[in-house]
């Protein structure tokens, strides 16, 4: 009995998300749909590669290149942990690589509001976090939801 | 019994020479380079090139030509210079650097060979990564330490960001870098775009001039790591 719940349950779930996913009555994108669905992190894994390689194109249109390597990592608030948006980082290849996140500290300079945008290595604040250094903040991502 | 006598005066004396070590036995032996640096031509893929060998080991592989030199005359160039500097005796470091805007491989302050940005695209590498690579195999075949010990001065800056599309200043942005490198930086450019219609993507550039509308140039080296609100 048990068996046919977790089974009707599950079919519930994948014709909701396939519903959703291909309803062509919304104007949404595939994207908003799966920011709202599995979150930012999701999107971010999923699209990340093709948003870096759009950006890079993007810049390079405009005489743009950067040196080194670049990625695209969810942006996360350091104060409560929740995922805010993505940004493309820059830098030496092995510093990227060891990227996972950037997180955004908020804070005053000199009188005014300031976003202090920090890569690190993991994306589960507050256990131990590492800023990589040497790696730069080269583009941010809004995600219309 | 004279006799006698000279002969273990003479014995003595033999002994003695034999057993006396002189004082410059125990000081440093002069130097001799242990590996010869020689320049040669070869083609690969159908490109004249110049590579630089220490022993039989290819240290460096010059792929364009520059000033009006070949590859080989490059190559040439570089193995003098490696000699040059380890001709009386070894450098402490071999390390990249920065020398007149460019990475170079130095070696306790001689520039050895300078990363040009058409050699590092040939390479696939970028200009630091190519200078550093070098710096490497050039030490690593030499017995040198590669290590740059020299903390690179860094700072930081809050300076305008401004839209390429419009040139208007949209807000503020804090960026950092080297500290020579830094004063250059006089804004952020800011290049807008949209990805499949749902995310809008805002590429930040430090670059060395306000007039971003019809001159951009990156400065390297340098990058955002803070975005600033102003309350209007």
């Amino acid at each position: 009995m048990t068996g046919y719940k977790v089974v009707a349950i599950a079919l519930v779930l994948i014709l909701g998300l396939t519903f959703v996913l291909t309803s062509t009555a919304s104007a949404e994108s595939l994207i908003t749909r799966a920011i709202k669905l599995f979150g930012i992190a999701y999107v971010v894994r999923q699209f990340g590669p093709d948003m870096n390689k759009f950006i890079n194109k993007m810049t390079g249109q405009h005489g743009v290149n950067w040196e080194g390597t670049t990625k695209v990592v969810p942006i996360i608030s350091a104060g409560n942990g929740i995922y805010v948006g993505a940004a493309q980082v820059q830098g030496a290849s092995d510093r990227v690589s060891e990227t996972r996140a950037v997180g955004q500290v908020e804070t005053s300079i000199s009188g005014l509001r300031a976003k202090l945008l920090v890569p690190v290595n993991s994306t589960k604040i507050g256990q131990a976090i590492n800023r990589i250094p040497g790696v730069g903040v080269s583009a941010l991502l809004d995600f219309k939801i | 019994m004279k006799t006698k006598l000279l002969l273990l005066l003479i014995t003595v004396s033999a002994i003695c020479a034999l057993l006396y070590v002189p004082s410059s036995t125990t000081s440093t032996p002069a130097y001799a380079a242990s590996q010869e640096v020689v320049a040669r031509e070869a083609t690969i893929a159908g490109r004249q090139v110049g590579e630089i060998l220490v022993g039989d080991q290819i240290v460096v592989r010059i792929r364009t030509s520059a000033g009006g030199f070949s590859p080989y005359q490059r190559a040439q160039e570089v193995a003098q210079r490696i000699q040059g500097v380890t001709a009386t005796s070894m450098p402490s470091t071999i390390v990249m650097r920065r020398v007149n805007g460019q990475y170079a491989v130095v070696a306790d302050g001689t520039l050895l060979v300078t990363a040009g940005p058409a050699e590092a695209q040939l390479n696939g590498m970028t200009t630091a990564g190519l200078a550093n690579f070098w710096a490497l195999r050039i030490s690593s075949a030499l017995g040198v330490t590669s290590v740059d010990t020299t903390p690179t001065p860094t700072s930081q800056k809050i300076v305008p960001i401004i839209s390429i599309g419009s040139g208007l200043r949209v807000g503020g942005a804090l960026v950092a870098g080297a500290s020579s490198r830094l004063s250059e930086v006089v804004a952020v450019a800011q290049i807008e775009g949209t990805f499949q219609g749902s995310v809008r993507i805002r590429a930040l550039v430090p670059v060395s001039t306000t007039d971003v509308v019809s001159n951009i140039k990156r400065v390297p080296e340098t990058a955002v790591i803070g975005l600033v609100d102003i309350k209007l």
